[in-house]
């Protein structure tokens, strides 16, 4: 099933695209790196297709209708989203950080029903945190903080996940975690995610689908093999030779 | 035992706290009564008229309005703190107070500086002009930054707009007074100091009423208040509309803080304090049980300070203010140090 | 603390006793016309009605006020009975200003005196020993008055000090007492100033008295005052201390300029029209003050000045040419009692300065007068 689509869409800010015009569709179970040097957008085109800034021009299409067109309250519960930045407040728990993905579902007062509860369980067992659930979040670790927020993501229980830099600030072992944990959410829960990316080497390994872009250039959706057959990554990351894995 | 019974049985003894202390406040006071004198007034017919009039006439709405004054401010704090993620934002952080200094200042001491004593005259400058004075001044100022906030999205921003507009109004008030005559200052000076007997058995209710709307307004954004802890991106990925959502929080605070104010004159530190010794208090971040929390120990603390400064040997000389501060500063610092 | 308090308190009253008034108003007697019972003061007119009298207040805050004063021996006549009523002579009074119970003490009246605001800052023995006593009770200070004292204290009647923004009627409300507005420092003639008096006089049923006191302060006054009207060689004065670096002095238009005019001295801001302070800067004030040959000064600390003092708290003062001839006339506010009582002897302040200006013109009773509260500082 076709989860995103674009058609002819400028982003940038301002009325001044950054980038030549995308036109890109995602099926469900997808996971999608988002790769390109710094400054070529990528979080220009996260935010724009998160629908916090709004397109120059063109279409995006969630799940068949405009993105436009969906209440925030729809499109809260379509779009799940784990930022680099980090709540920091001294008294917030693990749990109360995965309960606050139930917003979009919860009623006035923000009442956690049994359902709720039932979700926020199964997300912290998911990312292997059930036991952190009682800890305040300021004392963990970056690692277990990253999962923390993709337990918020999966309460949030939506079918796209965006992930910024879900790599960075992480040690190693964790990475391969990651991977394999997003790995997972696409092939066993349908999950379509899209995640940007510097660590090359890891993600080319992990994943199939890219998306590259960089300043001026057309917008690239393709197979890792054949991107590594081809001169794509040497000619937008301005490299002396290609990549070999 | 778990979190939640703690929590309950620590609710439990503030309002157990609360309930005696303001009935300390009935019973003690720079004045001196037999409680036989007090009992009467409760639970007789025939009671002494005069210890009367200081019981329910004075004592009584001097401690309903400290309840208030201090649920609000400590409120408006925690609203402040939780939008800004900034531990020392107070109620005085958007230059609300100032404004409402400005506004008093305008009218008592413009009002001698122009045409001498031309509007003083007019006999409207009696407390409740003063009050009136110092409300509109602080909603001018709510009103400025509600304006600047639906344009800024960053609140780091707003702080220096309020910070400046509060430097703005305190050097206008600065200005004024300079070319004040001293007599002119007098009721400048005594509204600066703070104090909770201003109200009044006349004006309680009003005063009481519009805290309680600010108050119960207040519990209706602990949903969104919690999200927001999470930082405005995700919040606004989470479906809450932030921008609409900071200005309700900055209306809601900067009420909170004007009611007050114009009342009471600047009261400090409350806002600041409150919020963190409900915290510490609670450990929990979670607004819905912050919200009553930090309303409840605010009305505790605030009776405390009132009592306090109406002890005997203080002959209720002493400016709240002053109380405010030296009460409160020290227990913050011993809850967070024995909690750490 | 106290200190700086002290000083700061006192600032404010000097302030107040070169002030304000009924601005831009004409001259005397505009205020009574009926019988020539009031005739310097202009905000307060005492009008003798049926078996007792009425005592009308203007103190530029509302409109005027009406009090009708009945001996407590005579039936209230019908027509009065829903008027503010004051009976005389009233038994137990509080008084927010020293300006108000000095005159009771004087017409050794006293005890009907229970409350008092600020006693700390008197040196007045007999006052500071009845609070001791517990005959008189402290109930605060001005900017922060004992509400529940008062009310405990039930007494029939306030006096207190108007001031623009400050509504003292819940205190009337919640003791049953009669709030009476005594807002002599509106007065800018020192004769009018002094002529409040007459109010306590009244309030104590001893209107004869003060009435009399009153007349010999006019007669005294007008007399000194019309000797110095014709010196040619007027010495010039100016007045006050800088308050943390700034400047206030009287106006050209209020009471102490006046005094200042009728001892025959020559005011350096005589010009000025404000019966105010005003606010100037230091250069300004070298400028104009520096060939003055007088300088008064209020001193309100404990201690006595000195010049060496004075030198050291600040390098400007040795620069005017009063501080360096030794002609400080220097007032102890303490030791004299200064804020309480010379508002009622504007004869004895007036002659204070003409004791300085031309002390050849202090003859007949004058004749041997040496200063009651301002001295030329010698050290």
């Amino acid at each position: 099933m076709e989860v995103l689509k674009t058609k002819d869409l400028h982003i940038g800010y301002k009325d001044k695209a950054i980038l030549p015009p995308i036109n890109v569709s995602l099926n469900e179970g997808s996971l999608i790196a988002l790769i390109g040097p710094n400054g070529s957008g990528k979080s220009t085109l996260f935010k724009t297709l998160t629908a916090h800034i709004k397109p120059i021009s063109g279409s995006i299409e969630l799940m068949g209708k405009e993105l436009s067109d969906y209440s925030s309250k729809e499109k809260a519960m379509l779009i799940g989203l784990v930022l680099t930045e980090r709540p920091d407040d001294m008294f917030l728990k693990v749990y109360d950080v995965v309960a606050s993905g139930r917003c979009p579902y919860t009623n006035f007062f923000g009442k956690i029903e049994k359902e709720d509860e039932k979700i926020i369980q199964e997300s912290l067992e998911i990312v292997r945190i059930n036991h952190l659930k009682d800890r305040y979040f300021n004392t963990l670790s970056d690692g277990e903080k990253q999962k923390v927020m993709i337990a918020k993501t999966l309460a949030q229980n939506t079918p796209i996940i965006f992930m910024d830099e879900p790599t960075a600030f992480i040690d190693y072992p964790s990475k391969i975690e990651l991977f394999s944990l997003m790995k997972m959410l696409t092939k066993e829960r349908n999950k379509t995610i899209i995640f940007s990316s510097h660590d090359l080497e890891l993600l080319l390994r992990y994943t199939d689908d890219i998306w590259v872009i960089s300043k001026g250039k057309e917008f690239v959706s393709a197979k890792k093999d054949d991107l590594l057959g081809s001169d794509i990554l040497k000619e937008y990351f301005n490299l002396k030779e290609n990549i070999k894995i | 035992m778990s979190r939640n019974k703690i929590n309950i049985i620590i609710l439990i003894s503030i309002i157990f706290l609360g309930i005696i202390l303001f009935i300390l406040n009935l019973f003690i006071g720079s004045v001196t009564i037999p409680f036989s004198d007090l009992f009467n007034v409760f639970f007789s017919e025939e009671s002494n008229p005069t210890v009367r009039t200081i019981v329910m006439d004075y004592r009584l709405p001097q401690a309903v309005t400290a309840m208030f004054a201090g649920a609000a401010l400590s409120i408006s704090g925690l609203l402040m703190q939780t939008l800004f993620r900034n531990p020392l934002a107070d109620p005085s952080m958007l230059g609300i107070s100032s404004g409402a200094g400005l506004g008093v200042a305008i009218t008592i001491l413009l009002t001698g500086i122009l045409g001498g004593s031309a509007l003083s005259t007019m006999g409207i400058w009696s407390n409740l002009g003063v009050s009136l004075a110092a409300f509109v001044g602080a909603t001018f100022v709510l009103m400025l930054i509600l304006g600047f906030s639906s344009r800024l999205r960053n609140m780091t921003t707003l702080i220096i707009i309020g910070l400046m507009i509060s430097y703005l109004a305190g050097s206008l008030t600065d200005i004024m007074k300079f070319f004040s005559m001293k007599e002119d200052i007098h009721a400048f000076v005594i509204w600066g100091m703070g104090s909770f007997s201003a109200v009044g058995t006349s004006k309680l209710m009003f005063f009481s009423i519009s805290v309680i709307i600010g108050l119960f307004a207040s519990l209706f954004l602990s949903k969104n208040l919690n999200v927001i802890l999470l930082g405005d991106l995700y919040a606004e990925n989470l479906g809450i509309n932030v921008k609409r959502n900071n200005l309700f929080i900055i209306l809601i605070s900067g009420y909170l803080t004007a009611i007050v104010t114009a009342y009471c004159g600047p009261i400090a530190f409350l806002g600041l304090a409150i919020p963190h010794l409900a915290r510490f208090t609670f450990k929990t971040s979670d607004h819905r049980i912050l919200t009553p929390a930090v309303m409840l120990i605010g009305m505790t603390v605030s009776l405390l300070c009132n009592l306090v400064a109406r002890m005997p040997g203080f002959e209720g000389n002493l400016p709240i203010n002053a109380v405010t501060a030296f009460i409160g500063a020290p227990v913050v610092i011993w809850v967070i140090l024995r909690k750490r | 603390m106290k200190k700086i308090i002290l000083i700061l308190f006192s600032i404010v009253y000097m302030m107040s006793s070169c002030n304000v008034a009924s601005k831009g108003k004409s001259d005397k007697h505009d205020i009574n016309d009926t019988l020539n019972l009031v005739t310097y003061a202009k905000n307060f007119k005492i009008l003798p009605i049926e078996r007792g009298y009425r005592l009308t207040i203007k103190d530029g805050f509302g409109s005027d006020k009406e009090y009708y004063l009945f001996n407590d021996t005579v039936s209230i006549p019908n027509q009065f009975t829903d008027k503010q009523i004051i009976k005389t002579p009233v038994s137990s009074a509080v008084a927010f200003s020293s300006t108000q119970w000095s005159v009771f003490q004087k017409l050794g009246e006293i005890n009907r005196v229970k409350g008092l605001l600020e006693s700390n800052y008197s040196n007045n023995e007999e006052i500071l020993r009845l609070v001791a006593e517990g005959k008189i009770t402290d109930v605060g200070m001005s900017t922060n008055v004992n509400t529940e004292k008062l009310i405990y204290l039930q007494p029939d009647l306030i006096l207190y000090t108007p001031y623009p923004g400050i509504d003292f009627s819940h205190l009337g409300e919640l003791s049953g007492a009669t709030m009476l507005s005594f807002p002599d420092y509106l007065e800018s003639h020192p004769l009018g100033r002094a002529e409040w008096m007459k109010v306590v006089g009244l309030l104590c049923g001893k209107e004869d008295v003060t009435n009399k006191w009153f007349n010999d302060v006019v007669r005294r006054y007008e007399t000194l005052s019309e000797k110095c009207s014709s010196v040619e060689d007027k010495p010039t004065i100016f007045s006050d201390l800088p308050f943390e670096n700034q400047w206030y002095v009287p106006g050209g238009n209020s009471y102490i300029a006046r005094i200042f005019a009728d001892a025959g001295g020559d005011y350096i801001w005589k010009d000025n029209e404000s019966t105010g302070s005003l606010h100037i800067d230091a250069e300004s004030v070298l400028l104009k003050a520096q060939q003055a040959d007088f300088w008064r000064v209020i001193n309100s600390y404990d201690t006595p000045f000195t010049y060496e003092r004075l030198k050291n708290e600040n390098e400007l003062y040795p620069l005017f040419k009063a501080f360096e001839k030794k002609q400080l006339l220097v007032c102890d506010v303490r030791e004299c009692g200064y804020f309480e009582k010379s508002q009622y002897e504007p004869d004895v302040l007036l002659a204070d300065f003409i004791y300085h200006f031309h002390p050849e013109l202090l003859t007949d009773e004058w004749e041997n007068y040496t200063p009651t509260y301002f001295k030329q500082l010698v050290k």
